[in-house]
């Protein structure tokens, strides 16, 4: 009950003066207010009649006067009466207003939150404010299992508690139906499932993103309470700004999480590009280590013409060339001519030929024969490599004075003998590739006699098999036209004629294997 | 001499929250008067020199800060404390609050908890 006194009515009407005066000039007699204390408050009485100014049933004063004092009380009472409801009506809009500042200070505040845990926390401190409660706590919805998880919980009884399920007791019905609940007598509601809860009454309102729900807030009293519509409603409210908030913090932990998993995918980019750049050098140093296995100058031979050229599809290759000074057929000035190709490509197929190309140099000179040098090397390669790795080789050891040399081709294509008329003899394999089998089998050789005029083409598969983009193949007839049209000329020139002949054939179809071609030619007298 | 505590705004609703707010004063023996208008007000203040003023800023003619700059500049009234009610989200005119001599700028909406400490402090109640 507000309180009320006569001087506050007398001093803040300021339309009652007149209307005193007014009624002391129609009554003909003046009236006198004074408190309940005697205390004077308005004009001079001049009679003795005296008339209380009382509010339910408590005196607030008197007017004394010869005549009109008693309307003057009733008019008095009336105010009274007027300043109390005013009072009421005051003291329920500033409580709405009240509420009201709370809601927006409330989520002025939530949105300057983007961590979860706070704004659960934010949530229930504020709602104490707007609603009386022992226990509260906010329950977020697991969409997988079901589970209301807590979020914040205060008081004695809800704090630490779990097992809440979606659809089961009271705050689960609130999570599946997303209606909010006043239940003021809990022990006798037949959801209820915690037995070990001394809740007596409780208020529950979902958190709602449109019609998800995502969780759960309620308030709770240890004590019997009458919670009513006004609480339900403004606990609503709280819950439409805390759902959002909860989402939005929710948005903002994902966001960072990406930020940081993209910060982690560049650094891993970074690492990649550093590795990469660090393999690139890498295989630059062993491209050029390789090339440098290729003879830097051919030998020279009197009365020959040699040349070659290795192009590899990747950096580093798998073919091989060579031409060394021999000593195995025991003429001093032979040489060993070689072409040979390494199963696979790229690094893997460099490393090989490298291993090829040293075994090859170990072993000459060491071996009586050439034949006996391929076994050899066959079966060094073949106790040193993995089973799937092989090199096909055509190796020719010529005695240049008499133009007559021994020729084994370990699984290599077909080597050509052109004569200086232009006549293509083939020179088959004579033995399997080097490396494919355990040692034991015997390579067998062909004799060979280059007389002048002559040239001797060796070549990898990678000339014949270069593809053009309808996937045709180069082959031995476009080789043979090649060579045909240009076998009395230069080792050089041939060499270079064979090439632009692969390129013109295969145009911009990549290139997927290694090419090398080496081309030897014997002066001939009968040169056009 | 009883304290009194002077309530200016123009929108009636505003003055009777304020008056409601302070209202549990008057049981400590604080008078809470009211002006509606900016003429009203600087007549009030010069009247009845109340301790306290909430002066809204906004309010047609007469504004809060001409009101606040005759009252301690012109009637050279320092003693009288004035608190300038501004709304919130609108610019206030720091420089012009100073200059006219304010004591004291609150926001609207106001939070009565912390208004009504304020009027404490100031009456020294």
């Amino acid at each position: 009950m507000a309180r009320i006194s006569l001087k506050q009515i007398v001093s803040a009407q300021n339309g009652l003066r007149p209307i005193v005066a007014a009624l002391e000039s129609a009554f003909g007699s003046t009236v006198a207010v004074e408190d309940s204390a005697g205390a004077p408050l308005l004009g001079r009485a001049d009679g003795q009649q005296r008339f209380p100014v009382a509010h339910e049933g408590k005196d607030l004063g008197w007017v004394s006067g010869a005549r009109g004092a008693d309307a003057v009380a009733a008019l008095l009472r009336f105010l009274a009466e007027k300043e109390v409801e005013r009072k009421a009506l005051g003291s329920e809009v500033l409580h709405l207003y009240r509420e009201v500042n709370l809601i927006y200070s409330f989520s002025e505040k939530l949105a300057a939150l983007l961590d979860l845990d706070r704004v659960a926390r934010l949530t229930l401190q504020e709602a104490r404010h707007l609603i009386v409660a022992t226990d509260g706590a906010i329950l977020l919805l697991d969409e997988a299992t079901g589970a209301l998880n807590s979020a914040a919980a205060f008081g004695d009884e809800l704090p630490g508690l779990s097992g809440f399920m979606r659809g089961k007791g009271i705050v689960g019905t609130v999570a599946a139906t997303g209606v909010g609940e006043i239940v003021n007598d809990v022990l006798s509601d037949p959801r209820r499932i915690n037995s070990v809860i001394e809740v007596r009454s409780l208020v529950c309102a979902p958190l709602k993103v449109g019609e998800k729900v995502i969780g759960v807030i309620v308030l709770a009293s240890t004590l019997p309470m009458a919670y009513e519509a006004r609480e339900l409603k403004l606990l609503n409210t709280l819950a439409l700004h805390t759902a959002t908030a909860i989402e939005n913090a929710r948005l903002f932990e994902r966001t960072v999480q990406a930020g940081h998993e993209r910060e982690r995918l560049l650094a891993l980019n970074k690492q990649a590009e550093v590795a990469r750049a660090g393999y690139e050098r890498e295989l630059e140093l062993a491209a050029t280590i390789q090339a440098d296995l290729f003879p830097a100058q051919l030998p020279h031979l009197p009365g020959y013409d040699l040349a070659a050229r290795n192009r590899p599809a990747r950096r580093c290759g798998g073919d091989y060339y060579d031409a060394i000074p021999s000593l195995a057929t025991g003429d001093a000035a032979s040489i060993l001519l070689c072409v040979a190709d390494v199963s696979g490509k790229g690094l893997p197929a460099s490393l090989l030929m490298s291993h090829m190309q040293a075994t090859l140099r170990a072993l000459l000179g060491r071996s009586r024969s050439l034949t006996a040098l391929v076994e050899d090397a066959s079966a060094l390669l073949y106790g040193s490599t993995a089973g799937n790795k092989y090199v096909t080789a055509a190796m020719l050891d010529l005695a240049p004075t008499s133009g007559l040399g021994r020729y084994v081709s370990a699984g290599h294509i077909n080597s050509w003998l052109v004569d200086r008329d232009g006549v293509m003899h083939a020179l088959g394999s004579t033995g399997p590739p080097l490396g494919l089998l355990p040692p034991g089998l015997p390579y067998a050789d062909t004799a060979v006699s280059i007389a002048p005029g002559d040239c001797l083409i060796l070549c990898s598969d990678g000339v014949t098999d270069a593809q053009n983009h309808a996937e045709e193949e180069f082959g031995d007839a476009r080789l043979a036209e090649a060579i045909a049209a240009v076998h009395h000329e230069s080792a050089e020139h041939i060499v270079a004629h064979v090439f632009a002949a692969v390129d013109a054939f295969v145009g911009s179809a990549p290139q997927f294997d290694d090419i090398t071609l080496m081309v030897l030619r014997r002066d001939g007298s009968l040169h056009k | 001499m009883s304290l009194k505590i002077l309530i200016v705004d123009d929108e009636v609703h505003l003055r009777t929250l304020l008056h409601q707010t302070l209202e549990e004063l008057e049981d400590e023996g604080v008078e809470l008067h009211t002006a509606t208008n900016g003429e009203e007000a600087l007549a009030a203040i010069e009247a009845m020199q109340p301790n306290l003023v909430f002066l809204d800023v906004m309010m047609p003619k007469l504004s809060g800060f001409d009101v606040c700059d005759r009252a301690k500049n012109v009637l050279g009234l320092t003693n009288v404390y004035i608190v300038l009610l501004t709304a919130k989200g609108q610019e206030f005119d720091r420089q012009r609050g100073i200059e006219v001599g304010a004591d004291l700028y609150m926001t609207k909406p106001f939070d009565p908890d912390s208004l009504l400490m304020k009027a404490r402090d100031v009456l020294g109640i």
